[in-house]
């Protein structure tokens, strides 16, 4: 995979075959770059140009592309959803069919949102799709941001300490260890620290929780990263939940992360579940779920 | 003297997820303080056993002094050793457990609805139905005193009834009061939540009315709905709206906070034999919390002086729920509703109900 290997060294450099549609209007067809797939509407002029396709040659385009920026989802396949899972992608909502779709492809778990993906309104509104879908906000961003999310490879988001350069495939692996915990039999009110904003999607699936900034509603599960525990001020009332996304090392051990959130919070704090689904040489990438009271 | 609330879902000091049957236990703890030295919620193990499971593998409760869990099998050892005390029975499955209680210690016996027609529209066999029948029976008979949630279901046992004398209305009434005032701006409305309401004619009107009204936003709160489900394809076209926020369902903390946020809920299904015997629990929370409220002619038209906001067993129109909305967001309703909460606070502070037990 690509996220794999940050400096692209295992890609092929081929010429992608001609598709009758998307070969029209688009001249530099290097392979390792950003390619866009689908029609972008109104944002196509501020994403920067790249190698365009036609949906129906998702398969095509995933040739050795760094990343996706993907028009119109509601045509896209199920079996290339797959495919927009391995590189950094901006999604481009048209509509609120697309965002149907969205919604659709993440709860049916073909699609997971990490720190590596955007969505960007194409008409420059995203108003009118995070009030149905709050949990959406957080990944939203305005054009001159993708495009500088573009030009850093998808990688120039918040993060907590030591997720900084781990791949997408990392947030993945995550995402599959976590979402199946189902930790309420309730649709969770969610909140995170600014470092967890683009990983909650990583840690709970994001269409089932409701935004605890955006909708005023007591929070459920707070989301909040171990350089933070300190500083976290909006923890009364307490939530059910706290997960903590870490990389469990010698300077940071799972006793020392609930020895900190004993301290702040004035009920009994249970650790829960303690999930690992990655290595690194400083330690183990996962994510710790602390139980309230 | 001690009071053992005997319950059969969680007590919403205990968990997050609060059924009708938690909320009456609170209410009817909070009424038998000021009678007893201690009043504790009591629920069996197995009981206990099958409700954590539902709850995520056992998460997702709080452990609170009041709350006890007794093993089915150390039940009898538990009723012979403790003191005289009084046993508040909500629910007619307790009826062994009834019949073990009253020999050494007093017990209550509280209504909260008319079981048998629940069963009947559920589809439960005779046989179920009968029992619960008999169970009713022989505990409204056997009980020193039988609570009822409301005169509607009084009048629906009145025969039973006749022949006793302490028979006592107390309509279910959450603790919950309106929180400090806050700026209502949100619709509520709800998805059908049992096996046998159907909600798709309010869910397409609301298609509608919140297709040509994108100034108000609206929440709707239904549990997931399959394809087979008449209301599903009113939720999808719902999902497509801009100005409706759809949510499975909420804990307990962020249901009432986000009541609330509204000036209004509306939860309206086609008539069943069951509906008008109901007292929706999410109507009188939503009372409770400030919001008007439009609804079928149910119990809940004996509650309160005033009815806050509109009932109908006709299918709901587009004008009659613009002209409900529109009234509630005037504030309409809002002299109704204060007298509701004065209404709502007469019940929770009446020492009738357990006077004599402590």
């Amino acid at each position: 995979m690509n996220g794999d290997f940050p400096d692209g060294s295992l890609l092929r450099e081929v010429e992608p075959p001609r598709s009758p549609e998307g070969s029209e209007g688009s001249e530099d067809r290097r392979v390792g770059g950003w390619v866009q797939i689908g029609d972008v509407g109104a944002a196509a002029g501020s994403l920067g140009s790249m190698p365009s396709f036609a949906l129906d040659n998702v398969q095509m385009a995933a040739r050795g592309a760094r990343g996706f920026v993907v028009g119109g989802l509601r045509h896209v396949q199920d079996h290339d959803i797959f495919l927009l899972n391995h590189r950094p992608t901006v999604y481009v909502m048209t509509n609120q069919v697309d965002m149907a779709h969205l919604t659709m492809h993440l709860y049916q778990g073909r699609l997971q949102l990490t720190p590596f993906d955007r969505l960007v309104a194409a008409n420059g509104d995203e108003d009118v799709f995070t009030f149905a879908r709050p949990w959406a906000a957080r990944y939203f961003c305005s054009a001159g941001e993708a495009q500088e999310f573009i030009a850093a490879d998808g990688m120039n988001g918040p993060l907590p300490a030591g997720f900084a350069g781990l791949p997408k495939s990392v947030y993945l692996k995550l995402a599959e260890a976590m979402h199946p915990l189902q930790l309420t039999p309730y649709s969770p009110v969610v909140a995170a620290t600014p470092a967890c904003t683009h990983l909650v999607g990583s840690l709970i699936e994001p269409t089932k929780t409701l935004c605890a900034a955006a909708e005023k509603l007591p929070v459920d599960i707070h989301c909040i990263d171990a350089g933070s525990i300190d500083l976290v001020t909006d923890l009364d009332p307490l939530p059910r939940f706290i997960i903590v996304p870490t990389v469990t090392r010698a300077e940071e051990t799972v006793e020392s992360i609930s020895v900190r959130l004993r301290a702040r919070c004035p009920k009994p704090v249970t650790l829960a579940k303690a999930m690992a689904c990655h290595a690194v040489p400083a330690g183990r990438v996962g994510a710790l779920v602390f139980e309230i009271g | 003297m001690d009071c053992y609330i005997v319950c059969n879902t969680f007590p919403p000091s205990v968990s997050n997820v609060v059924r009708a049957p938690g909320l009456r236990a609170e209410q009817l703890a909070h009424q038998a303080r000021k009678h007893f030295d201690r009043v504790y919620y009591l629920m069996l193990k197995t009981r206990f056993d099958m409700l954590s499971r539902q709850l995520a593998d056992g998460w997702n409760l709080d452990a609170s002094p009041d709350f006890i869990v007794i093993h089915d099998v150390f039940l009898e050892r538990f009723l012979n050793r403790i003191p005289r005390s009084t046993f508040v029975f909500t629910q007619v499955e307790f009826e062994p457990f009834f019949d073990a209680a009253r020999q050494n210690h007093t017990v209550v016996y509280d209504v909260l609805a008319p079981r048998e027609l629940e069963f009947e529209e559920a589809g439960k066999d005779v046989d179920n139905v009968n029992l619960v029948k008999y169970r009713h029976y022989l505990m409204s008979e056997r009980a020193e005193r039988v609570f009822v949630n409301g005169p509607k279901t009084i009048e629906h046992y009145r025969e039973h009834f006749e022949r006793r004398e302490q028979v006592m209305n107390n309509p279910l009434c959450p603790l919950s009061t309106p929180t400090s005032p806050r700026e209502r701006d949100k619709l509520l409305f709800f998805g059908s939540s049992q096996l046998w309401t159907d909600n798709s004619p309010l869910l397409e009107v609301m298609c509608d009315f919140l297709g040509k009204r994108p100034d108000i936003v609206a929440y709707l709160l239904t549990p997931e709905k399959r394809h087979e489900d008449p209301e599903s394809r009113f939720v999808s076209r719902l999902s497509l709206l801009p100005n409706v926020r759809i949510v499975n369902s909420l804990s307990y903390t962020a249901h009432m906070a986000l009541l609330s946020q509204c000036y209004a809920a509306i939860d309206w299904s086609r008539p069943r034999s069951e509906r008008p015997y109901s007292t929706s629990t999410r109507m009188i929370q939503a009372v409770a919390a400030g919001c008007a409220v439009f609804t079928n002619v149910t119990a809940l038209v004996h509650y309160w002086r005033d009815f806050p906001g509109e009932t109908s067993d006709e299918p709901p129109t587009l004008e009659k729920i613009s002209h409900f909305v529109d009234a509630a967001r005037s504030g309409e309703y809002a002299p109704a509703l204060k007298d509701a909460a004065a209404w709502n606070e007469g019940i929770l502070s009446d020492t009738a109900l357990f006077a004599g037990l402590g």
